[in-house]
């Protein structure tokens, strides 16, 4: 596998003393004026995001808002996997980061709803 | 050849009088008044049946448990500040994310297999949930990141942003009713 290209997420993206990454427009903030996701999702690298130590939540609202757009590009997960991957940063406290995957699992849980949701039509309709 | 007499040849009579043409059309709207309004009850009885089955089946029966997830959550968040406070920072940053887990845990108990149940029916409304479960989630979550800072925030404010998120679901599971009844 090519070596993957590190985005590291700034502690003060977190908001003022906090620990948590949240909001969906905080999450699109970072997206569009911090780490420039759009033009990278159309280069030919891979990236790897890592989420800073003293993080205590990585929301999917944040979420949604750094990575939805791209996941909604690459159409599927496996795809969005290939060229994003979120890791922790070395020296992670091991229950830290077993929470921090949990938002993570439940964010992309998500995200794979509001795909679903983008192509139905629903029962009532 | 005699072809006898000319039926052609004579002014015809009107095969339907004036009276004759009224009182046909006059059967013809009623006829159709009729297929319509066959139509629309029948629309109607589908409508109030997929209404009474989301009354009766998806939302009376889980009321309960709509209750029980904020009520735990509220439970988490008032008793946060007393276990938190005495921790010093790598403790407390291992305990905070401890505590932040109780929100998907309640959610993953009962909310998100409710909305799934949604989801199956009414995609926008469903996704309405999901927004209002994630801004209820930034609000745990930033209240009890908040103990032990300089400015903590007060039990009394997240539990009124707790209430008022708990009231915005009632009303996304009843605004398909109230606002737009024919939706159903």
């Amino acid at each position: 596998m090519a070596d993957r290209v590190t985005i590291f997420l700034d502690k003060e993206w977190r908001g003022t003393k906090s620990t948590t990454f949240t909001g969906r427009p905080q999450g699109e903030q970072v997206r569009d004026e911090k780490v420039l996701l759009d033009e990278k999702d159309l280069d030919s690298h891979n990236y790897e995001v890592v989420i800073p130590n003293d993080t205590t939540a990585f929301n999917s609202s944040f979420y949604l808002g750094l990575f939805f757009p791209s996941i909604e590009k690459f159409k599927t997960l496996v795809n969005f996997d290939n060229k994003y991957l979120v890791v922790f940063e070395d020296g992670m406290d091991e229950k830290v980061k077993e929470k921090l995957n949990e938002d993570i699992e439940d964010s992309r849980r998500q995200a794979m709803n509001d795909l679903e949701d983008l192509d139905s039509d629903g029962f009532w309709s | 050849m005699d072809f006898g007499p000319n039926i052609l040849c004579c002014p015809a009579e009107p095969i339907l009088s004036a009276g004759d043409i009224i009182s046909i059309s006059g059967i013809g709207i009623a006829v159709l008044v009729f297929i319509l309004e066959r139509i629309n009850s029948s629309r109607a009885d589908n409508q109030r049946a997929k209404q009474d089955w989301f009354l009766n089946v998806v939302v009376e029966p889980n009321m309960n448990s709509i209750s029980d997830f904020y009520s735990n959550l509220l439970d988490v968040l008032e008793k946060s500040p007393k276990e938190l406070e005495s921790l010093v920072l790598n403790p407390l940053t291992i305990a905070k994310a401890e505590k932040m887990k109780s929100f998907i845990k309640n959610k993953d108990k009962f909310i998100t297999e409710f909305n799934t149940a949604i989801r199956s029916f009414d995609p926008i409304m469903a996704k309405k949930i999901d927004s209002l479960l994630r801004r209820t989630q930034d609000i745990f979550t930033n209240y009890i990141d908040t103990i032990g800072s300089d400015s903590p925030t007060d039990y009394s404010v997240v539990k009124r942003q707790m209430d008022r998120s708990k009231t915005a679901l009632y009303s996304i599971l009843f605004e398909g009713i109230k606002k737009n009844p024919t939706k159903f």
